[in-house]
């Protein structure tokens, strides 16, 4: 998991520095350190995504059970009265 | 170069170029900028990926003419100052004891109306005169291309052969032996003498061994044409009268005599 989405984040770093670097009609591979550099930023920004995706998950999880039980407390209680 | 070479040699191109980039950043570190001092970055001889010249260790090359590409050049041969030899999408080779003179530019044919790929030949003693243009065309042996000349793909110029000065010989013409031919469209003028055939050889030789001379002087080192200037200075020739109203006997230093071999019968005929 931690291994794939290292990958996946620098290779998105890497074509967004090739990117960047092709609208600017330089040949893809100028100052090849910055590569690097947006490779590195790529995989802690997807880990990070990945990291914040699943404890948004839990936190939404634990959201909708509360409002479930608050749900079925109003469900129940509406039946006892 | 096969894909793997061209990959190593990219990768290469960036590790160097990172290198270059730490190099500058020391630099400024230390607080010098002399690396953005703007030089020329002309090399006289350049390679395109794999495409390395090979010039041979008697050739002449003037410090101001590119040869690039594959190209090949033979001995006792002469590129003199300004050509440009460009053999990138296919070969070029000069044979031995041949000069190309200033401003001359050898190019091969890659595009043309017939789509034929042409390499470049020209053979031994040929003399090439000045700002002649030679694209894709072969010239054999003792053969010689006059001035501001321009031989157009597929031509082929027979042994001792002439191209007039100025002439613009047309695509896929022959010229055949011991003829001199000239205009644009150059078409055939006369027959060559032997008086005429002989003296290209004569130029060939004459120019080689012109050649040596300005290789010595090219690759004389700085400080040795510092004390040159000196010691010309002091030798400067001065008017016989305040000579010998001084009574002096000026002798030119061995230094700044120049090798006679210019002369043709002075050194030996390059083969």
């Amino acid at each position: 998991m931690v291994l794939s989405a290292t990958a996946i984040g620098a290779l998105l770093g890497l074509g967004t520095q090739m990117y960047s670097n092709a609208l600017r009609k330089l040949p893809y591979m100028r100052h090849p350190w910055e590569h690097v550099i947006g490779m590195g930023l790529g995989s802690i920004f997807v880990n990070q995504l990945v990291k914040w995706d699943a404890q948004l998950q839990v936190d939404l999880d634990k959201m909708l059970d509360k409002a479930k039980a608050a749900n079925e407390r109003r469900y129940f209680d509406e039946d006892d009265n | 170069m096969g894909t793997l070479g061209r990959a190593i040699y990219s990768v290469g191109f960036w590790i160097r170029e990172t290198g270059q980039a730490l190099d500058r950043l020391g630099c400024r570190l230390q607080g010098n900028y002399y690396f953005q001092e703007k030089l020329s970055r002309h090399r006289t001889l350049m390679n395109v990926f794999d495409k390395v010249p090979v010039v041979d260790h008697d050739a002449f090359v003037a410090p101001s003419a590119s040869i690039i590409g594959d190209v090949q050049v033979g001995r006792g041969s002469s590129i003199w100052y300004g050509c440009v030899l460009r053999g990138d999408v296919n070969s070029i080779s000069v044979g031995s004891g041949t000069n190309i003179q200033d401003n001359s530019l050898v190019h091969v044919a890659k595009s043309n109306l017939s789509g034929k790929v042409l390499p470049t030949i020209v053979g031994n003693n040929v003399t090439v005169g000045h700002s002649a243009v030679l694209h894709g065309c072969t010239v054999e042996d003792e053969a010689f291309v006059g001035m501001g000349a321009t031989l157009l793909d597929g031509v082929v110029v027979e042994k001792n052969a002439m191209v007039a000065a100025g002439a613009l010989v047309r695509q896929n013409t022959k010229i055949p032996a011991g003829e001199v031919w000239g205009g644009n469209p150059a078409k055939f003028l006369r027959k060559l003498t032997d008086e005429e055939i002989a003296f290209i050889t004569q130029s060939a030789t004459n120019y080689s061994n012109l050649a040596q001379v300005h290789a010595a002087e090219n690759a004389k080192p700085f400080d040795e044409i510092e004390f040159e200037q000196v010691l010309r200075k002091k030798f400067a020739n001065r008017d016989e009268e305040y000579d010998s109203m001084l009574g002096v006997v000026r002798e030119t230093p061995p230094e700044l005599v120049l090798p006679d071999n210019v002369l043709p019968d002075k050194a030996p005929k390059a083969a």
